[in-house]
């Protein structure tokens, strides 16, 4: 089955129309959706700023990480059950925008730069967690990580713009 | 009184701003997209200062250390939702004046400006001791509550 054959399923699935059609549940995820960036992007930040080195240098890389991780990680799970549900009302329409595309790009990509930065750098966090200003590959995810949020919330509401 | 302000609604919609705001697709769309980016930061700079409030986070400063270089990310935030929001108001404004979730926004708004300004910024800006661990948290709710407030009334501004 072709990409657009799995959209055009989906699309056609009763639960999708159920939500695209309900008066109540798909106003509620929408808001839902909006609530959770501000817990998910809202926080993120703190950390990637941080991470920067442009704000909390007085504090220690992992003690601005640890403490926000849970909420920040309860708002993505939110963010990604939300988009989910919307994905699945209106699967077919977000086939057709390249903003939704654009939008799932860049979510891989702070995907892979979230992995690369666990799986590199941040191994050696002990020697630099410290450090008022982190070394340059932690900056750069930091601030790669900034801008592809910002990206993402860009996309977001331009695809609902446009469907 | 509500009803006696249609007027106004009327003639800012119609002046050569909400005129042009309307015509330019891009315009509307763009002050959109950065009324949301503005949000975001502004609620999250609320979010952390009030899990610092609580005690949650960052534990090892203080709370009117926190507050001074968070701040500045809150106004940065609330000026650019505002003047981005008074974009959309202006070309549509009759559309918001007969609009429920409008209403209930501008009430949220107004009263976060306020606690912004008072009780948030006093009890961020004291000193430990000076208030107890109650009202701070106290503070730390009222502020989040009605940030969001705004922020989900907005979002229903769409759906009535």
């Amino acid at each position: 089955m072709s990409i657009q054959g799995i959209f055009e399923y989906i699309d056609a699935t009763r639960s999708s129309t159920a939500l695209r059609e309900s008066f109540y549940v798909f106003p509620i995820v929408e808001g839902a959706h909006v609530v959770s960036i501000a817990l998910s992007v809202g926080l993120v930040i703190w950390f990637d700023l941080r991470l920067a080195g442009w704000i909390l240098r007085d504090q220690a890389v992992s003690a601005v990480f640890r403490p926000i991780r849970p909420f920040m990680l309860a708002g993505f799970t939110l963010s990604f059950i939300t988009g989910g549900l919307l994905f699945w009302s209106l699967a077919l329409r977000c086939y057709g925008s390249p903003f939704f595309w654009a939008k799932m790009i860049m979510l891989v990509l702070a995907g892979v730069n979230i992995a690369v930065y666990h799986l590199t750098i941040d191994r050696r966090q002990t020697e630099w967690d410290e450090a008022p200003f982190p070394p340059l590959q932690a900056r750069t995810a930091g601030v790669i990580s900034l801008i592809l949020w910002v990206g993402i919330i860009t996309a977001g509401r331009l695809m609902a713009y446009f469907l | 009184m509500w009803d006696s302000l249609y007027p106004y609604f009327l003639w800012i919609e119609n002046t050569h701003l909400g005129h042009g705001i309307r015509e330019s697709k891009w315009t509307f769309t763009l002050s959109e997209v950065a009324h949301l980016l503005g949000l975001t930061v502004l609620l999250g700079a609320t979010l952390l200062l009030a899990l610092r409030l609580f005690g949650f986070v960052l534990q090892g400063k203080s709370v009117a250390s926190i507050a001074r270089e968070v701040m500045p990310f809150s106004l940065a935030g609330l000026t650019l939702t505002l003047l981005t929001g008074t974009l959309l108001f202006t070309s549509e404004a009759t559309k918001c004046w007969g609009n429920i979730a409008f209403r209930y926004k501008m009430l949220f708004l107004f009263l976060a400006l306020i606690f912004q300004f008072t009780g948030l910024q006093k009890v961020a800006r004291a000193d430990e001791q000076h208030f107890s661990p109650l009202i701070r948290k106290a503070t730390a709710l009222v502020a989040v509550f009605l940030w969001f407030g705004v922020a989900i009334a907005g979002r229903a501004i769409a759906f009535f």
